[in-house]
């Protein structure tokens, strides 16, 4: 049991550092996203990953020891929860910025592809009702038949 | 002329390629520049007389900026509608605090139900009374100042309508100047035409936050304006918005009933074809969220009125007994409107000063009243009051006053009157609430079924609301729900002099709003009747009123020996809560005199085999407090749903509703505003973009939101677990 309580206490001290800087690398990443510096994100985007997993460990290694956690000194779990508090306003924060900047992104590509549509469609030519090229037909998709023939 | 045509292709196509090269190498050459914005060119294929005849560059396409522009007025709108929202509901939840708060309106309903328990302990003990007489009047007040602050905000929010509507009118007068500007620019080839459409984008843009628009623009540059629905509002000229503000809304005052004047343009109500924009948004806090609020207030209030009466009006104060009762509830016609006595017998005894018996009897096994009309029944309560060889009380009176109300007077102080259902005539069969079935038109038709028989008059209520039945809702329906009926159906309505007013036919297959239809289209009826569906929650109340405030019965007209529909059953009809929470209050001389509170009913002594009061009875007491643990039944209420659950549990749930509808429009809110501000960005940045680019932005934007994702439910994990143990 001591040992555990030691083993907790390492683990908090871990849990301390790799929450300081994620927390600061989400600040990075979310001045990075006001400014739309899309490749300072894709640089950030390794050590964002490597945090998130080490995180998710630590968190891992706390739900499993519930109990040795719920032991341990009052201020050490405050200190997590403070911690815990404030990373979850950052990732609060960073995933309203990823969720609009990928909405955003989209509504350009769909601007983009509607437009290009509309282009081709004015551009393109095709067999008109009147039997030869003309752009003012592309919507009617006509096939002319020579009756007599 | 083929090798010219040829020819012809590869020259155009060098061009084009000269051409990108010059706007590649300026790209390039001003990367650094601050607010430059990159320039792409788009080449397309040329056709001439139906052959292809190589490629052309086009202008350096506005597109993507004009697409952008739109996404922006679009997500403007819907940021200018969750901050009207939001700044209304943060207001509201201010006002009605939080559920951790000890100053709610569930914590004051938790205390009244534990000063009740308290008196249920020790009805003989003053501060008891006085204590649960402090705590009703503290949620009755509460109450009252919730339901008039939330008014209040509806009148504000309209105001707030009127001032947006001034200033879109402004802004199309501006955007109307602007056009004719950029057109004579336009055609005379002056300078500054960019600037002037740079101005007409801001005004366009502070227009798209009030009220969601669209435009377009004709080949002379000037912008034709609309709503998203379709109405005009600039086209040569400027089409204004008009709106009336109501001088101070109510509780019963609604845009769908006509209490609230309508947004007009050219003479048509477009109110209900707004979709986004802070116009929207404080149409949705006016109309629905606030109304929605206030509905919940008045069921809280409505059932709390209900349940606390129903078990009062079981008891009788001792010692301080009253020789006159006099009842709530209007009867407008008292010899031709009838109740049936079932389940039970109403027993009426006389006590003296001792709190001993001096007479008994029932109303059915004693006087012979089981049905007939409410006149009949007083009348032979009276007899039996002034009955020369019983009590002989020459004074005694029941009657009705100007309002309609029962009276019953000893008409001798020393002696009082008591009332009290038993399961059967036999004296001390045991407490129990009759069955009073009310007909109103005196059709032999029973319309509305009530419990106890001084509840039905409140005759010893303890809340007031000072309600007279002007307004009757139906619940929660869906517009369009078809009634499932099998036969015609006739609705009457009568006034409070119970004359009848007019009335409709119904017949299979129609549907809620064409019962409102039919009343307001009704040459008889819309003289004093008015129909209206009134937005609630995801549904909508039938709201039938009598527009000259006066009391209003309704009922349906069944020829003899058919049977009912019950179809005002079925549509939940009846007298409306609305505005209930506004005029609860405990009644009067309880406020005044604390000892009139009843704590319990006569006992029957068995040895002697009549009925005393006993100062420490406190059937009534617990009967009360019972009603704040036992469950009650809550009608669907704006975005409650119809729930069982205590009074205390509901309070809560109204309270911590409001929490979370605030906290969902401080979310939505706070997206919208990233995402109008993402695309401002995203505008200001380019001006032609390169799909494949965009592309790669999105791969990226992705990976790492998925690893955002993955921390915030590992995040969300640990927080629970240490709310837990912290």
């Amino acid at each position: 049991m001591e040992n555990l309580e030691q083993e907790m206490y390492v683990k908090i001290s871990d849990f301390k550092e790799i929450v300081g800087s994620f927390s600061a690398l989400l600040v990075e990443e979310n001045e990075a996203l006001n400014k739309f510096d899309v490749d300072k994100v894709s640089k950030l985007y390794e050590r964002k990953a490597k945090s998130v997993e080490a995180y998710r460990s630590l968190v891992a290694y706390f739900i499993k020891n519930q109990e040795t956690l719920s032991v341990i000194k009052a201020e050490e779990k405050q200190a997590i929860k403070d911690l815990s508090v404030k990373l979850e306003q950052l990732l609060h924060d960073n995933d309203i910025l990823l969720k609009t900047r990928m909405e955003t992104s989209q509504n350009v590509m769909n601007t983009i592809v509607n437009i290009a549509k509309m282009t081709n469609n004015a551009n393109a030519t095709s067999y008109g009702s009147q039997g030869r090229y003309s752009p003012l037909d592309n919507n009617k998709n006509a096939l002319a038949v020579n009756r007599t023939l | 002329m083929a090798l010219l045509s040829g020819l012809q292709n590869s020259l155009s196509g060098m061009k084009v390629a000269q051409s990108q090269l010059g706007i590649i190498g300026n790209n390039i050459a001003n990367v650094d520049t601050p607010g430059y914005t990159r320039k792409t060119a788009q080449q397309s294929t040329l056709v001439l007389a139906g052959s292809t005849s190589g490629v052309s560059l086009g202008d350096i396409q506005r597109s993507v900026d004009e697409g952008l522009l739109r996404s922006f007025l679009g997500s403007n709108s819907l940021t200018g509608s969750y901050n009207a929202q939001y700044n209304y509901l943060s207001k509201t939840e201010a006002l009605i605090g939080t559920p951790q708060g000890n100053n709610s309106i569930s914590a004051n309903v938790s205390s009244l139900q534990s000063s009740l328990e308290s008196f249920a302990t020790d009805v003989t003990s003053s501060a008891n009374r006085y204590n649960l007489l402090n705590n009703a009047q503290t949620v009755t007040s509460r109450l009252n100042s919730i339901s008039k602050e939330i008014q209040k905000l509806r009148g504000d929010a309209d105001m707030n309508i009127t001032s947006s509507v001034d200033e879109i009118n402004s802004l199309l007068d501006r955007l109307d100047e602007l056009n004719d500007k950029i057109v004579k620019y336009n055609v005379l080839g002056y300078d500054g035409m960019a600037d002037l459409m740079d101005q007409r984008d801001t005004a366009l843009r502070s227009l798209s936050e009030k009220i969601d628009i669209t435009y377009f623009t004709r080949e002379n540059q000037e912008v034709v304006i609309q709503t998203s629905n379709g109405t005009t509002l600039l086209d040569k000229d400027p089409h204004k918005l008009s709106h009336s503000a109501i001088a101070q809304a109510s509780a019963t005052s609604s845009y769908a009933g006509g209490a609230i004047s309508g947004i007009y343009v050219d003479g048509n109500d477009i109110t209900n074809y707004i979709k986004d924009g802070e116009l929207k948004g404080l149409i949705e806090i006016r109309d629905v969220t606030l109304p929605s609020l206030q509905s919940q207030l008045d069921e809280l209030a409505g059932v709390l009125k209900n349940t606390v009466n129903q078990a009062h009006n079981q008891g009788t104060a001792y010692p301080s007994t009253p020789s006159s009762l006099e009842g709530t509830r209007s009867i407008l016609d008292p010899a031709h409107q009838n109740i049936k006595i079932e389940n039970g017998d109403v027993r009426f005894t006389i006590f003296d000063k001792d709190g001993k018996q001096v007479d008994t009897t029932t109303l059915t096994g004693g006087l012979g009243f089981s049905q007939g009309s409410i006149s009949d029944m007083a009348d032979a309560l009276q007899d039996w009051l002034r009955d020369p060889d019983g009590l002989n009380l020459t004074q005694a009176s029941v009657s009705f006053n100007d309002d309609g109300n029962l009276v019953i007077e000893t008409g001798d102080s020393n002696y009082s009157i008591s009332i009290m259902d038993e399961a059967s005539s036999t004296p001390g069969s045991g407490q129990q609430d009759v069955t009073i079935s009310y007909d109103v038109n005196n059709d032999g038709n029973y319309d509305r079924e009530f419990k106890g028989f001084s509840n039905f008059f409140g005759l010893n209520d303890f809340f007031d609301s000072g309600t007279n039945e002007a307004i009757y809702d139906s619940k929660v329906v869906s517009k369009n729900v078809k009634l499932g009926l099998n036969d015609a159906v006739t609705i009457g309505f009568a006034d409070a002099d119970n004359q009848p007013l007019g009335s409709i036919t119904v017949f299979p297959g129609e549907t809620v709003e064409d019962i409102v239809k039919k009343i307001n289209a009704d040459p008889d009826l819309n003289q004093q009747i008015r129909a209206s569906m009134v937005p609630n929650g995801n549904g909508y109340v039938l709201r039938i009123e009598n527009t000259t405030g006066g009391q209003l019965e309704i009922y349906e007209n069944v020829a003899p020996g058919d049977a009912s529909s019950n179809l005002l059953n079925r549509l939940g009809i009846g007298p409306s809560n609305a505005g209930m929470s506004s005029s609860i209050k405990v009644r009067e001389d309880l406020a005044s005199n604390p000892a009139l509170i009843s704590g319990g009913a006569p006992e029957f002594n068995k040895t002697t085999g009549e009925f005393q009061l006993n100062p420490a009875a406190n059937t009534v007491a617990n009967a009360m407090a019972k009603a704040f643990t036992n469950t009650q039944n809550f009608q669907q209420s704006g975005t409650i749903a119809q729930t069982q659950t205590t009074l205390a549990n509901y309070a809560s749930t109204f309270v911590g509703n409001i929490a979370s509808q605030t906290n969902n429009a401080e979310t939505s809110l706070a997206y919208q505003q990233e995402l109008t501000n993402s695309i401002a960005t995203k505008e200001a940045q380019i001006s032609g973009v390169d799909i494949d680019e965009e592309l790669g932005q999105m791969i990226v934007f992705q990976q790492t939101y998925a690893a955002c994702a993955k921390a915030f439910t590992a995040s969300k994990e640990i927080l629970d677990m240490l709310l837990n143990i912290v």
